[in-house]
């Protein structure tokens, strides 16, 4: 009784001591802040976003580039940004509320998955503009909501051009983490951009369940270099990785998502479809510090959209011609035609 | 072709399984000594993170492997304390240890990989692919060392538990703590090994997911296989063979769903990506009402 008994107290007063450190911590900081002098005369924009997953800065390609406009916001245009990590969708509305509460002048949403939220929290805080930085196809019935929406077909077209033009198997694969109706759209774009530069290509398509599980993004990855696939690109989040080593063992070779991912896999990386996400935090910095922000939705087009280095992954003569039809795609000049795939997402 | 498809599926099937089947013992011979191992996952998480961290420190794979049995040593010792000697509730406990675990891990990564490049480690990697052929020669080549290192594992606990002295006082704290204090048994002792050794397996299981699986490391990426073994040990009836069963069902039902969507059946890809759960969820309702070691997670206190 008496050891046991002590080990507790033990215990118990180092959790004490601990969370009395962290809350002395706590309150040094505050003092700290406290004796700064004012440095700006006019008030930071204060801006909350919230992320589904932790480390934005190094999960998918997706989140990277989110990242990439968030540090704009903030060295660019001196907006002070709070960024919420691992925020499940369920909790969304709730944390979006609170910045709203607090009296945050922007809510940003960066995912799709947050529709949902971004409906229900912006009709009850009219004063807050609330931002969705992805796919949207109506605005809530608010006064203060906008939206930069990326054109997945066209993102998907130029990833087909490029796969199209790499493959020398004939075989292309594609990797959704969930199979949603954005992802189809984008494969549909895909498959028909392929097709157009390369009628006989094969392309394909197969969903993981998640998008986090490295393990079960290799066993796919792998699957569809047994079965021909020689070029991969993985719209997925940060179980991309799994893809990566699955290309690297099997030789495959790996068109990268919405980032710059050549750090991440030197070796299998072709190139990257880049999403110009900075872009479209500047455009909101910019309307919304000019007064001009308004009720809108900002289709985000292939101009956009672009190529990353290829750093001698092809022979000089294909990258000319892939970057000769990535260009003739932003003119519009490609006549490739939308056709929407359902039948990879039978009911 | 029909040959090499059914070799990739086996192979694949084996190299979901490890990690499961190390996670599992690890459970099962905690819940044989009267402890209930929920903080597997986390021991999981850890193992697969210290795999990963040795490894592309040292530059060789099998050092990963010893960082992770460090780990999970460390991990049981600190289970035993909260749960043999003070003793805490062990639901409880082992929820918060792998809380726990998911935050330090993540925290661990991301103050060491501060470049944003991710660490690729080196891996322990099968002689060869599967071939075209489903025999044990080629099997044993196209997966790691440490899918053998499992299925050997099984056999020894199974020989230790069913076929020893040792492995039968071991058993008898499970039934009965107080039964086995009376004939001399320390049964804070044998709790505390048992947790150790189930925590060093559940560590191997994680070192088995990234080293023998995929080389890298992301925020929680065990994806609670760890909870998945606990109910392969339950499917089992908290034998070692019969777990292991359970978990190359599981493994199949992963490698199946996958395979499904290559061969186009024409459903919704969701249809395909449950097979795994699916499967299982039959396998446990099959086997009926399963009753565990006596006296697995109840506390035992002197006196």
């Amino acid at each position: 009784m008496s050891k046991r008994s002590a080990a507790r107290r033990v215990l118990a007063g180092l959790l004490v001591l601990s969370l009395l450190g962290l809350l002395a911590g706590c309150g040094g900081a505050a003092k700290e802040q406290k004796q700064q002098p004012p440095a700006q005369e006019k008030p930071k924009v204060k801006a909350g976003i919230m992320f589904s997953i932790v480390n934005p800065a190094r999960a998918g390609g997706w989140d990277r580039a989110d990242w990439a406009g968030i540090e704009a916001l903030r060295n660019e245009y001196g907006w002070e940004v709070t960024v919420g990590e691992g925020v499940p969708y369920a909790q969304t509305a709730a944390t979006a509320a609170g910045y709203a509460e607090k009296g945050y002048d922007l809510v940003i949403f960066p995912d799709a998955g947050q529709t949902e939220a971004f409906r229900e929290v912006a009709p009850k805080y009219p004063k807050t503009w609330f931002v969705m930085m992805s796919m949207c196809d109506n605005l809530p019935n608010s006064p203060r909501v906008a939206a930069w929406s990326p054109d997945l077909y066209a993102y998907g077209e130029m990833v087909g051009l490029v796969a199209a033009k790499a493959t020398k198997s004939g075989t292309i694969g594609l990797i959704g983490g969930v199979p949603v109706p954005a992802l189809v759209t984008l494969f549909s774009g895909a498959i028909e951009a392929a097709k157009f530069v390369r009628p006989d290509v094969k392309v394909l398509t197969y969903f993981v369940g998640d998008w986090v599980d490295v393990a079960k993004h290799r066993e796919l990855a792998a699957l569809q270099i047994q079965q021909g696939a020689d070029v991969i690109f993985p719209e997925t989040g940060p179980g991309t990785l799994g893809c990566y080593e699955a290309a690297q063992a099997g030789g495959a070779k790996i068109v990268g998502f919405a980032w710059d991912m050549y750090e991440d896999a030197p070796k299998v990386m072709l190139t990257s479809v880049i999403i110009n996400k900075p872009r479209m935090y500047k455009d909101l910095a910019e309307q919304f510090m000019s007064g001009k922000l308004e009720k809108k939705i900002v289709n985000c087009g292939a101009e956009y959209f672009g190529l990353s280095d290829f750093r001698g992954s092809l022979p000089e003569q294909t990258v000319k011609e892939i970057q000769d039809l990535v260009a003739k795609l932003q003119k519009g000049e490609l006549p490739i035609p939308v056709v929407i795939h359902e039948e990879i997402m039978k009911k | 072709m029909e040959g090499q498809w059914w070799a990739d599926f086996v192979s694949a099937v084996l190299r979901a399984a490890t990690p499961l089947v190390f996670c599992a013992l690890g459970v099962l011979v905690c819940e044989r000594a009267g402890i209930l191992n929920i903080g597997v996952e986390g021991s999981m998480l850890a193992g697969a993170l210290a795999a990963v961290l040795a490894a592309v420190s040292s530059g060789n794979p099998w050092m990963g492997v010893v960082a992770a049995l460090g780990v999970g040593v460390a991990a049981g010792l600190v289970l035993a304390l909260l749960t043999v000697y003070l003793p805490a509730d062990q639901v409880a406990t082992g929820i918060a240890f792998n809380l726990v675990c998911l935050g330090v891990t993540s925290f661990v990564y991301k103050l060491l990989v501060l470049g944003g490049v991710q660490l690729m480690a080196p891996a322990l990697r099968a002689a060869h692919g599967p071939g075209g052929r489903v025999s044990p020669v080629a099997l044993a080549a196209a997966v790691t060392p440490l899918t053998w290192i499992a299925l050997l594992f099984v056999l020894l606990t199974w020989m230790f538990l069913f076929r020893t002295g040792p492995g039968l006082l071991w058993r008898s704290v499970g039934e009965s703590a107080r039964a086995a204090h009376a004939a001399g048994l320390n049964v804070f002792r044998v709790r505390s090994v048992a947790l150790v050794a189930g925590s060093l397996l559940s560590a191997l299981g994680g070192a088995a997911l990234t080293l023998g699986w995929v080389p890298t490391f992301t925020d929680n990426m065990t994806m609670g296989r760890g909870f998945i073994a606990l109910a392969a040990v339950y499917f089992g009836r908290w034998h070692p063979g019969l777990a292991l069963l359970a978990c190359l069902l599981f493994g199949a039902g992963e490698a199946l769903a996958f395979r499904a969507q290559a061969l186009g059946a024409g459903f919704n890809p969701y249809y395909y990506l449950m097979l795994p759960y699916v499967l299982t969820l039959v396998a446990v309702a099959a086997m009926g009402r399963a009753v565990g070691p006596r006296d697995a997670g109840k506390p035992y206190a002197r006196g």
